[in-house]
């Protein structure tokens, strides 16, 4: 009696395709989630300490998406320069203010500056992780090329 | 050298299938698989993956 082999193997073009599939359903997930976040706030009239564990989820997903980006080296930078990174740093600082306007509704100043305070420190943090990921990350392709 | 798409693909390591895409143009494979491809049919490269253009 023959004894059939389980001849079921990934090569590199089923890999290839698994790759593929998991990146369309890793923005399907991403894009799901936003929804949601959208329909609680707009249909449900949800604040979004409503929907925390849903916040902290999309957070870590697009920190380490961003970092493994600028680790792997898929941007190429001659260089990271100061006045762009302060650019951006100002940009976060500007759409994270006016997030916090648009959801938070502050009653006083006090409240708004503690936000701004607290909002800046955050982006300077994730700034700092950026551009640490993108200087080793070139650093390593750059040994890696030598 | 006459094999089979199969015993092709059994040489190199991929499924038939995988053989059969890259004959019909509908599958890139990588320059590891080129050369393994290459190896197997003891062959080079520009014989089995150079395109002629018309206008040559």
């Amino acid at each position: 009696m023959n004894n059939p082999k389980i001849s079921v193997f990934l090569d590199e073009r089923s890999r290839t395709t698994l790759h593929r599939i998991a990146a369309i359903m890793y923005f399907l997930t991403i894009t799901t989630l936003v929804v949601d976040i959208l329909y609680r706030q707009i249909a449900l009239g949800q604040t979004y300490r409503d929907f925390h564990d849903l916040a902290i989820i999309m957070t870590i997903n697009v920190l380490v998406y961003l970092i493994a980006i600028l680790y792997l080296g898929v941007f190429n930078f001659k260089k990271l320069h100061l006045p762009v990174m302060a650019l951006i740093y100002v940009v976060l600082l500007i759409l994270s203010s006016l997030l916090g306007l648009i959801l938070d509704r502050f009653t006083t100043l006090h409240e708004y500056l503690s936000y701004l305070f607290r909002s800046g420190s955050v982006a300077l943090i994730l700034l700092g992780l950026y551009a640490l990921a993108a200087y080793t990350g070139q650093k390593r392709l750059s040994h890696l090329s030598e | 050298m006459d094999w089979s798409q199969q015993e092709l693909a059994e040489q190199v390591g991929v499924a038939r299938q995988t053989i059969g895409l890259i004959e019909n143009g509908l599958y890139n494979p990588s320059l590891d698989l080129c050369l393994r491809i290459a190896r197997a049919l003891n062959k080079t490269l520009n014989d089995l993956f150079w395109e002629e253009t018309n206008n040559e």
